[in-house]
């Protein structure tokens, strides 16, 4: 693994933070940890199933890029 | 040739030169679709005393259409699986009653995918079902009961459980019920435990259940994921007893029903609120994986992949697939959710083996 800026506990916490405030307000499919676009440091990592609905996210979070993908619906394979 | 000129020609060589039967429909149609002329000898199956197969000309023969980009104008395609009858006089007659616009292609003998048939021995990836269902899951891999010290199977709730609602001890066969898998002669395992999925916005950790091994007859192959190819090679060996937290940008292996052995990259770990269609209703999942694909256009996994390990490159576990969508991600041709392996064990109460 590539070292990242923040660490996976630091990234957790400000996870909570955000989920607190845009998680399950019906637009958000899921919100998780993955990587910046430069791959050098954590990210949010949000799904949301249609594009307009990211548009009231913001780009960065408590120091955290938000990385959105629009994924549609998620089914069970 | 136009597109409707080549379908109508399709029908008349499937009349004419392959000398199939119309189904009762065509006599109303003034151009009859080609899938409505039928192979006798495939209609025959339910015989009390089935003929003796003829080795006929038209067997291994398919016809299509083939266009060049970008333009409309379009050609017959004669697809023979059977190199000894590229030249055969059936294939003749089409070209002529194509009047030459007709491209003969040999395409080898069609195989189903080595996922879906019977396997013997008992390979990971492979389809499996219970069997009162229609569909079919993949096969995870072997597990050991913690209660009763049995070895079975792991896959999906959804797979062996049909989402909380199979009862426990229901057969379970391989190959699955939608590739054919017959109960009684396929039946593996049976259903011993799932961890119940709740719905009402509860936070799901798993879509996970353990079936036991019956006794069959078939040899196991524990410890091997397989590639792709029409004949299975090993593609690396499992790791049973070194499971490993996934990680975002992690290289993860996983051999499924569907679409076999596949590459992806672990896009978000400890996701949160994900929202699942299981069928018969929606269902969220917390500290769930998710994964893209890392060969677009190929994605990591589709419906029927359900149950799959996913591993490291390795052969370490990292988790159970269990979800997907059809875009998003790398390529943009979807992503793909998976339950951490350490949390089905746990919740399970099994031991990888």
């Amino acid at each position: 693994m590539v070292a990242t800026k923040h660490s996976m506990e630091q990234a957790i916490e400000i996870q909570k933070a955000f989920e607190r405030r845009f998680a399950g307000k019906g637009e958000v499919v899921s919100v998780g940890i993955g990587l910046n676009g430069a791959k050098d440091d954590l990210a949010i990592n949000v799904c949301v199933s249609r594009p307009n609905e990211a548009e009231n996210l913001p780009k960065t979070f408590d120091g955290l890029d938000v990385v959105v993908d629009v994924v549609g619906a998620i089914r069970a394979y | 040739m136009k597109v409707d000129s080549a379908l109508e020609l399709q029908a008349r060589i499937f009349s004419q030169i392959f000398e199939f039967v119309e189904a009762p429909v065509v006599a109303g149609l003034e151009y009859p679709s080609p899938g409505l002329f039928l192979d006798p000898a495939l209609l025959e199956t339910k015989a009390a005393r089935p003929r003796k197969p003829r080795h006929r000309a038209v067997e291994d023969i398919a016809l299509g259409i083939t266009t060049d980009e970008g333009r409309d104008d379009a050609r017959l395609a004669i697809l023979v699986q059977d190199r000894r009858k590229v030249n055969c006089s059936v294939v003749e007659q089409a070209v002529e009653a194509a009047r030459g616009e007709a491209e003969v292609l040999y395409i080898g003998r069609q195989k189903p995918l080595w996922t879906l048939v019977r396997n013997d021995p008992l390979r990971l990836g492979c389809s499996i079902s219970p069997t009162i269902v229609r569909y079919a899951g993949t096969f995870g891999c072997f597990c050991r009961d913690n209660e009763s010290g049995s070895v079975g199977i792991l896959s999906n709730n959804h797979v062996l459980a049909d989402v909380n609602s199979t009862p426990v001890s229901t057969r379970i066969m391989q190959p699955g019920a939608r590739d054919g898998g017959k109960p009684g002669a396929d039946d593996i395992a049976e259903l011993t435990r799932f961890v119940p999925i709740q719905f009402g916005g509860f936070p799901n950790p798993v879509d996970a259940a353990f079936a036991t091994l019956i006794g069959h007859d078939r040899a196991e192959d524990r410890a091997t994921l397989f590639d792709s190819a029409d004949e299975p090679q090993p593609a690396v060996t499992l790791q049973p007893a070194s499971p490993v937290d996934a990680m975002p940008g992690m290289t993860v292996l996983k051999t499924g029903r569907t679409t076999r052995h596949t590459r992806g990259l672990v896009r978000a770990v400890n996701v949160n609120n994900f929202l699942v269609d299981v069928g018969v209703g929606v269902a969220r999942f917390d500290n769930q994986i998710v994964i893209e694909t890392a060969a677009p256009p190929k994605p990591f996994g589709r419906p029927g992949d359900s149950g799959s390990l996913i591993v490291d490159e390795e052969g370490r576990p990292v988790a159970l697939l269990f979800a997907g969508s059809a875009s998003g991600g790398a390529g943009n041709v979807g992503i793909t959710g998976a339950n951490p392996i350490s949390s089905v064990t746990a919740q399970l109460g099994v031991t990888l083996v």
